[in-house]
Order: C-alpha cells, then structure tokens, then sequence
C-alpha cells in the first residue's frame, strides 16, 4: 500500500503525517462483527424447525433402553396407557412391574393357564377401575385405548403374553409404538 | 489534552446507518431453543392392532357373519420365510432370501394382486411363530398396508395432504391388522 510505505520512516514531515492519518481513515474497515450470515443460518434453522414442529401437542415419551422398530405408518401418537416392553423387563407408565429370566417372563410370574402375567393383569385391572371411575362410571365412556412400545428384536413368544394379558384386562384397542421411517 | 486540527473539531456525529440485528438475533436465539426443547427428536407413529372382541350386540354379530364380498388372508411367519393363505389366492410361501433377508417386497407383490380378486376386504391376519422377531411383523404389516408408487392401480395423494392423516384414505391395501395366535 503506498499510505504504508510513507509512514515507515522516522523522517517524515509534518505534512506527510497528516496526510497519511487522512489516508488511513479513509480506507480503514469496519471492525464490527458481521452478523448478516449468522442471521442467515439462524433464519434457515428457524424456518425448518417451524415446518416440522408438530401443532398436536403429544406427551409421548420412548422409554430408556429400548429400539422401536422403524415402520411407514403415519398415524400421530393418541394419549393413551404406555405400556413398555424392554429386553429386562415391563413397565407400566413407567413403573416397572415384572423383571425377565433369560429373556423371558418368569413361570412365578405367570397364572395357571402359563400365558397371564399376573402382576401386569392386576395393574390394568386397577387402571381399568381408575379409568371408569373418571368417566363418572358410565360404562360406554370406557375405550380400552393402550399403546405398547417394545424393543423391536424381542420375540412374539414373548410379546404375546403381554398382549393376551391386556385382552383379558379389556385393553382391546391395542396400538404399536413405531418409529416413523423416512420414505 | 493535545489541541486538535481544525477538520477534526466538529461534535456532529453521524447517524448509525446500519440495521441493528441484535434484538432480531436475541428473538430468533429465543424461538430456536424452544422449538428445539419440544420437536421430537424421534417421531414416533403408532399402528392400530385391535385384539378380536366378541360380539356382543346384534349389529355386531350381524357384521361378523356378513362375509359376502370379503376374503380371509393369513399371513405365516416362521424362521423360513412367509406362507399366505386365502380364500382367492390359495395358499403361496415366500422363503427367506440370500443373507436371511425377509422377502417383504415379494410378499407385497402377491398382497397387491390378491386385493384385486377382492377390492373390500381390509383385514389381514398375522400368524408368527413363538420365535418371530417384533420387528418382522411391522415389516409385515407395513408390506399389507399400502400400495406404493411402483404398484398397479396407485393413486397419487394430493400435494396439501401429503405427510397427513387424511392421506391414509389412499392406497389402502389391507389396512386392519390383528395378530393371531394369542
């Protein structure tokens, strides 16, 4: 730059320093910070963030340990009883109510017939009633809505159980869990 | 203090041409954290599985009996592959492919042209053996749901209800699942 060159010096006059400070104010550059791109970015993020916030407000939560599977279907989450099916054991609105042995449910666990898991059926049995005294004890108000969500790797021997015991209990409008697949 | 040139002694200050962004930044910076504490991460679906209910009033025992127009289907899992088994289509196996690999595409194929034979039925039964991974029945239920773009007779949804509810009303193959063998 030629302003930087006749600065250098030791010698230079009087008026030469004025003109080179005249010269520097002239081409100096802003030190702000440009935030224009950062805004930019933000706008982006906000803009996607807003497209897929979902208005239904859903109070669904996955469980701890524990992989959906992943499926195509496109039904949102209703509220409804969570009934949980890990590899170690089941929970019901995330208490947990029977633990396995080696995968599988304990025959202590089970009633007479080797399917009922007993301690589960008791536990629907107590949501049931709380469920129907709500409804002002109108019997029609009682839908028998129950979502499962169970890792995606555990056998239908064991998943049956746990399913034959809602039936029992009532729980017939049963749903899966699943994760939504990206098509 | 040092006497200034006389260009420099002038108390105008000029206007702040720029824009400022930071309130913008603050209200943006604001939006973000909350739509991001409350997306889901993992959007979660559910699939309806009613269990079999045994008629109690006479509109519904009327239904069940009502078979006109409608064909069983019964899917079969087991370790070696599928097995179908209807009222039109007979009876056909689907073994595993090369890697273990379930032939869920075949399955599909055959399921799109056993719903040709007959346009209103819409229920499928799952059939897995003790064995069966939960998994594969998802799979299997997500090959009977629906048509896809590559099959005979699929409609495309309109642009405004693509990712909705209401698009289920399309392509519909055989929708109502239950699980049998419990």
């Amino acid at each position: 730059m030629a302003g930087g060159g006749s600065s250098g010096g030791s010698s230079s006059s009087k008026h030469g320093g004025a003109f080179t400070k005249k010269m520097k104010g002239r081409n100096a550059i802003a030190a702000g910070l440009s935030l224009t791109s950062m805004l930019d970015i933000l706008m982006a993020l906000l803009f996607y963030l807003l497209q897929n916030f979902s208005a239904v407000k859903s109070d669904f939560s996955v469980g701890k340990d524990l992989t959906l599977p992943a499926s195509s279907a496109m039904q949102t989450p209703v509220p409804a009883l969570q009934l949980v099916v890990t590899r170690q054991a089941i929970l019901l609105d995330n208490k947990e109510i029977v633990r396995f042995e080696n995968g599988d449910v304990k025959k202590s666990d089970l009633l007479g017939d080797g399917v009922t898991i007993r301690e589960l059926a008791i536990q629907l049995k107590k949501q049931k009633e709380r469920s129907q005294i709500q409804g002002a004890g109108d019997p029609e108000a009682w839908v028998g809505n129950i979502v499962m969500q169970a890792d995606k790797d555990l056998p239908f021997n064991l998943l049956k159980k746990v399913i034959y015991t809602a039936g029992v209990t009532d729980f017939v409008m049963f749903k899966l869990a699943v994760l939504k697949k990206e098509v | 203090m040092a006497a200034r040139k006389p260009s420099e002694r002038t108390n105008r200050t000029r206007p702040d041409d720029q824009l400022n962004l930071t309130p913008m930044i603050d209200l943006i910076t604001c939006l973000m954290f909350y739509l991001l504490m409350f997306a889901s991460v993992m959007p979660v679906v559910i699939i309806d599985a009613p269990l079999p209910k045994i008629a109690s009033t006479a509109d519904e025992v009327r239904k069940a009996k009502d078979t006109s127009n409608k064909m069983e289907v019964m899917v079969y899992i087991n370790a070696d592959g599928f097995r179908v088994r209807s009222d039109a289509g007979g009876e056909r196996s689907f073994p595993l492919g090369p890697e273990k690999k379930w032939p869920t595409e075949e399955l599909h194929k055959f399921l799109v042209q056993l719903k040709t034979k007959s346009p209103n039925t819409k229920d499928i039964t799952l059939m897995p053996n003790d064995d069966t991974p939960y998994f594969v029945m998802v799979d299997v239920m997500d090959a009977a749901r629906e048509l896809k773009k590559e099959d005979e007779g699929f409609k495309q949804v309109p642009v405004d209800m693509i990712g909705k509810p209401e698009s289920e009303a399309f392509n519909r193959l055989f929708p109502d699942v239950s699980i049998g063998g419990i």
